[in-house]
C-alpha cells in the first residue's frame, strides 16, 4: 500500500463501507449504486430511469439510511402542485392574532426522492428543479435555504409510456447524471427473490456508515481530486464533439463539461485513486451526457440512441 | 473521521519532492536521448564514410591541411571524412532535439506504465502549485511509486543491440573498402576522361544501339578495296610430339614480320637456399640451348 494521507484512506474506506452496505439490499445493480454514490460525492442530483419494479426507491431509501441523511419522498402525479413540493404559507391562529407561517414542503430534506418525476406537470417539475439549482426556495416574499447537503434523486419511467410529461432538455441539464437502471442478470434476480421472500419481514437491516459532516468532507475531497490537463481536455473535447456530431440535433452545454470532470473525480475516489484516469472520463461520459443531447430524426429512425452516439464520440477520441 | 481531525493530520508538503523527482526524470530522459543519438550518429558517420569511399569522387579525396599533418605520424583527414563527421553531428543534433522535445513525463510513462497518469497528473498539479489534501496524497502516491520505477525502460535493449551490430558491420565494411579499394565509378559532373566515364559512355552507347538500329554504311564509312595490310605479323604455335622416348624439350623460334628471329630461351632459377643446384641449372640451360640450335 502506498504511503497516503490517512484522511484519504479514511475516505476511501468509508466509501467502500457505503457501497457494501447498499449492496446488502440492492442486488445486481453495482453500476447503478456506484453512479448514485458518485452523484452524492459530487453534490449533484441524479435522474434514474427504468421501468417500475427495479428497486429505485429502495436504493434511495437505503442510501439515506446509510448516510444518515434526512429523507423525504415526493410521489409525482399530474395534479401535484408546486406548493405541495416546496411548501406554502398557512394562516394560523395565535394569541397575537392570525399570522402567516411557512409550512415546509417535502423538498426540505437532505435526500429527496422525487418518484416518477415525469408524471408531474411541467410547472411542478420546474419548482423542484429550481430548488435543485438554487439550493433555496421562495414562498411569498420569503426565501428559505434548503438543508445541506441537498440531493435530489428523481426517478422516471421511460417517456414512451403513457401519461408522462417528458422533462424539457433545459431542465434535465440540471441533473448531474442520468442513470439507466436495467434488468438484473438472472443469477442476481434469483438472489433478489431468495433474499426478499424467505420471511414475512423481508427487510434487510443496514447500518449508518457516515455522518452528514463526514459526507460534506468527502464531497470537499472529491472536488479536490487532481486531474491532468490532457484528461481535462479529453472531457471538454468529448462534450464539444456533441455539438458538431452529425447524429445529434444539438449537443451538451459547458455545464456538461464541468459535470463530466466532477463525475470523473468522484469515480476516481470511489475506485480508491488519488487522481483521475482516462477510464474515469470515458466511463462517466454516457451517464453525464445521455440526457443532455438530442439525437436527430434521421439517426433516431436508424435506431441510434444517445448512448450509441456518445460511445462513438468517446471511441473516436 | 471528522473535519477537525483532518486538519490535525495535515500531510507534509511534497510539492518540492515531486518537482525534484520530475527534474531527475528529465535528466534520465536526456541521458537516454543522448545514448540513442550517439549510436545513431556513429552509424551515420560510418555509413557516410563508407559511401564516400565507395563512390570514389576525386573531390572528396582532397586532403585537408596537408602541411599540418606532414610532420605527424598520422594521415591527414580528407574532405570525405569531414563530410561524414558533419553528417554524423547533424544526425546527433536532430535526433537529440526530437527525442527531448516530447514531454518527459509521457516518455517515462511509456517505460513505467505503473505510474501512468499519476505522474502526469502530479506534474500538472505541481505546476499549478496545488497543495490541497488530495494533491498531497497524489504527490505521496507518486513518490512512492517512483521508488519502484526505473529509467532503464527508457532504453530499448533490442534496438540498441541492432544499432551496435549495424555500426560494427558498417565499420568492417569501411575498413574493407579502404583496403581493397572498391570503386563503383561514380564521379562528379565536372570530371571527364576517367575510366569510369568511358565505361559509362560505352555502356550508354551499347544500350542505345540495342534500342535503335543505325545505318551500317554510316557507321562503317565508304567501302574501299584493300590489297594488303601495312603490317604483316605471323604467329605460330608449335607443339612437339610426346612419347617415343625423346625427352628433350623443343621450343619454336618466333619470327616477326621483318623475318628477324627471336631465339627460344628457357629461364633458369636457382633457389638461394640450394646454391649447389646452380651448376645443374646452368647445365640444363646449355643443353636446352644446344637442342634449339639443332633445329
Amino acid at each position: 500500500m502506498t504511503e497516503r494521507n490517512p484522511s484519504i484512506d479514511d475516505v476511501t474506506n468509508r466509501i467502500q463501507a457505503i457501497r457494501s452496505e447498499i449492496r446488502r439490499r440492492i442486488v445486481g445493480q453495482e453500476r447503478v449504486v456506484d453512479h448514485v454514490l458518485a452523484c452524492l460525492l459530487c453534490d449533484g442530483n441524479a435522474l434514474l430511469e427504468s421501468t417500475p419494479g427495479l428497486g429505485k426507491t429502495l436504493l434511495v431509501r437505503t442510501l439515506a439510511e446509510v448516510t444518515d441523511l434526512s429523507f423525504s419522498r415526493i410521489q409525482n402525479t399530474p395534479d401535484l402542485m408546486p406548493s405541495d413540493v416546496i411548501g406554502t404559507e398557512m394562516v394560523r391562529e395565535t394569541d397575537a392574532g392570525r399570522t402567516f407561517t411557512f409550512e415546509k414542503g417535502p423538498v426540505f430534506a437532505n435526500l429527496v426522492l422525487s418518484d416518477e418525476i415525469n408524471r408531474a406537470t411541467p410547472k411542478t417539475q420546474s419548482a423542484l428543479l429550481e430548488a435543485m439549482e438554487e439550493g433555496q426556495v421562495t414562498a411569498g416574499n420569503e426565501t428559505y435555504d434548503l438543508p445541506e447537503p441537498f440531493f435530489v434523486l428523481a426517478t422516471q419511467n421511460p417517456i414512451d409510456q403513457e401519461g408522462t410529461y417528458p422533462l424539457p432538455e433545459a431542465q434535465s441539464d440540471r441533473f448531474l447524471l442520468k442513470v439507466v437502471v436495467d434488468y438484473p442478470p438472472e443469477a442476481a434476480e434469483r438472489e433478489i427473490v431468495d433474499r426478499y421472500t424467505r420471511d414475512v419481514d423481508a427487510s434487510v437491516p443496514v447500518e449508518k456508515r457516515v455522518s452528514t459532516g463526514e459526507l460534506r468532507q468527502m464531497q470537499r475531497l472529491t472536488h479536490q481530486v487532481p486531474i491532468a490537463d490532457d484528461l481535462r481536455d479529453l472531457a471538454v473535447g468529448v462534450v464539444r464533439d456533441t455539438r458538431t456530431a452529425d447524429d445529434l440535433e444539438y449537443g451538451a452545454s459547458p455545464r456538461a463539461s464541468m459535470s463530466l470532470v466532477r463525475a470523473a473525480k468522484a469515480r476516481a475516489l470511489i475506485e480508491g485513486r488519488t487522481h483521475v484516469s482516462a477510464a474515469d472520463v470515458t466511463a462517466m461520459a454516457p451517464p453525464v451526457l445521455r440526457h443532455r443531447v438530442v439525437v436527430d430524426f434521421r439517426a433516431e429512425r436508424e435506431g441510434l440512441t444517445p448512448d450509441d452516439v456518445i460511445q462513438t464520440l468517446v471511441e473516436d477520441r | 473521521m471528522s473535519e477537525d481531525a483532518t486538519d490535525d493530520r495535515t500531510p507534509p508538503d511534497n510539492r518540492d519532492d515531486v518537482r525534484a523527482a520530475l527534474a531527475e526524470i528529465r535528466r534520465e530522459t536526456r541521458k537516454a536521448a543522448f545514448v540513442y543519438a550517439s549510436l545513431d550518429a556513429a552509424c551515420v558517420v560510418l555509413a557516410a564514410y563508407l559511401a564516400v569511399g565507395v563512390t570514389g569522387v576525386p573531390l572528396l579525396d582532397v586532403e585537408l591541411a596537408p602541411a599540418t599533418f606532414d610532420s605527424l605520424p598520422v594521415p591527414g583527414p580528407d574532405v570525405g571524412a569531414l563530410a561524414a563527421v558533419l553528417a554524423g553531428v547533424s544526425a546527433f543534433v536532430a535526433e537529440y532535439v526530437v527525442r527531448t522535445r516530447r514531454p518527459v513525463a509521457e516518455q517515462f510513462e511509456d517505460a513505467n506504465p505503473e505510474v501512468r497518469e499519476a505522474l502526469r497528473t502530479a506534474r500538472d498539479a505541481a505546476d499549478a502549485d496545488r497543495a490541497n489534501p488530495m494533491a498531497q496524497a497524489l504527490y505521496a502516491d507518486v513518490l512512492y511509486r517512483l521508488r519502484n520505477a526505473s529509467s532503464l525502460g527508457l532504453l530499448d535493449a533490442t534496438r540498441l543491440g541492432v544499432t551496435l551490430v549495424f555500426a560494427l558491420a558498417l565499420s568492417l565494411a569501411a575498413v574493407q573498402t579502404a583496403v581493397v579499394g572498391v570503386d563503383i565509378g561514380v564521379s562528379t559532373a565536372g570530371s571527364s576522361g576517367g575510366v569510369g566515364d568511358r565505361a559509362v559512355q560505352a555502356e550508354s552507347d551499347e544500350n542505345r544501339s540495342s534500342v535503335e538500329l543505325r545505318n551500317g554504311s554510316e557507321v562503317l564509312g565508304e567501302e574501299t578495296n584493300v590489297s594488303a595490310g601495312s603490317e604483316n605479323v605471323t604467329a605460330s604455335v608449335g607443339s612437339s610430339p610426346g612419347g617415343e622416348g625423346d625427352e628433350s624439350a623443343n621450343y619454336d623460334r618466333d619470327t616477326d614480320g621483318d623475318g628477324a628471329g627471336v631465339e627460344a630461351e628457357r629461364a633458369g632459377f636457382a633457389s638461394p637456399e640450394r646454391v649447389e643446384d646452380a651448376d645443374l641449372v646452368q647445365r640444363y640451360a646449355r643443353e636446352l640451348d644446344g637442342n634449339s640450335t639443332d633445329d
